[in-house]
């Protein structure tokens, strides 16, 4: 079975941020004037976009596994 | 301190909750300013006084916001606002209640009385590249045929080999995700999926239930990792706010 843990919500900051910074509602008009400086924290919350870039990633990291696996 | 000196500042929004009453929560927010409503018939929004219209998402901004949000939570479920929301003033704000009063009294209906939980899957395991090659033969045939010679593969093959990956990857996902909330449906009122943050993570779900079921949506998450060997690991956290479940966007 997998395991299963509580975490409780203070302890991790990226769970606050998906939902703060994310969710709930809005005012378009007065979020553009409040919100300086978003990309400051929000980064760490970014959702991965699979692209050319993540690809290659993906490629040399399995790249890696034939490596370690090779005879030596 | 003196409410006149404040009068053409902002008011920062928290939250919009259903009251009929004015009322204070203390010094709890943005720089410890004085949370309290603004009531138009029946609908409240929560808000405090801020020195200017610009906020930055620093940390104890953040904090504050979501300090706010949980001490509501302990009386009523709120209705979330998205962080950096300052209107120019009181005015502003009743007319905002009046104009949308509709919308949020549906949506009052669909959270009273319910709490959000979390609850993501990810892959317990130390190289989740290792793990896909150990469990999946059409990666590993590929990484064979591809870095299996001498010379360095082509960026076509490694696109190729990188794609299939990702497409692996998602396609597990869907199928967990599926199978999770196959189960805890029985045990939430919805269920909202969420982006995953990472390749460790499969899932990531936001559930709506009442807030007098924490114990049984706990059993239900239990419930759902017996279906999982120990390649997977489950989190939940909560009770929150329903920010995933409150979705208006107010253009003025």
């Amino acid at each position: 079975m997998a395991k299963v843990q509580k975490t409780t919500d203070s302890s991790s900051l990226a769970e606050v941020v998906d939902r703060i910074l994310d969710k709930g509602i809005v005012v378009d008009a007065w979020a553009k004037i409040s919100l300086v400086g978003i990309e400051l924290i929000s980064i760490e919350a970014r959702v991965v976009i699979a692209s050319v870039e993540t690809y290659l990633k993906y490629a040399e990291a399995i790249g890696l596994t034939a490596a370690a696996a090779a005879p030596a | 301190m003196s409410k006149k000196n404040l009068k053409r500042n902002g008011r920062y929004l928290y939250a919009i909750i259903e009251a009929s009453e004015e009322k204070t929560f203390g010094s709890i927010g943005m720089d410890g300013s004085d949370v309290y409503l603004i009531v138009e018939d029946k609908t409240a929004a929560v808000v405090s006084d801020v020195p200017n219209k610009k906020i930055r998402p620093q940390r104890k901004n953040i904090a504050a916001h979501h300090a706010v949000l949980n001490k509501i939570m302990e009386e009523i479920t709120p209705l979330p606002m998205a962080f950096g929301i300052i209107a120019d003033g009181e005015q502003a704000i009743r007319k905002i209640l009046a104009d949308n009063r509709d919308v949020f009294r549906e949506q009052f209906a669909t959270v009273s009385g319910k709490v959000e939980m979390g609850m993501r899957i990810s892959y317990d395991v130390p190289n989740i590249f290792e793990y896909f090659i150990s469990t999946d033969s059409e990666i590993r045939a590929a990484r064979d045929q591809y870095f299996g010679g001498n010379r360095e593969p082509s960026q076509e093959a490694k696109l190729e080999l990188g794609r299939m990956f990702n497409r692996q990857l998602n396609a597990n996902r869907e199928e967990y995700t599926n199978q999770v909330i196959e189960i805890l449906d029985d045990y939430c009122d919805d269920i909202k999926e969420n982006k995953c943050r990472n390749e460790q993570e499969v899932t990531s779900l936001a559930c709506l239930i009442n807030r007098s079921d924490q114990k049984r949506f706990e059993e239900g998450v239990f419930e759902s990792a017996r279906h999982f060997d120990n390649n997977f690991s489950f989190e939940y956290n909560g009770p929150w706010s329903p920010h995933n479940f409150v979705n208006i966007l107010i253009e003025l």
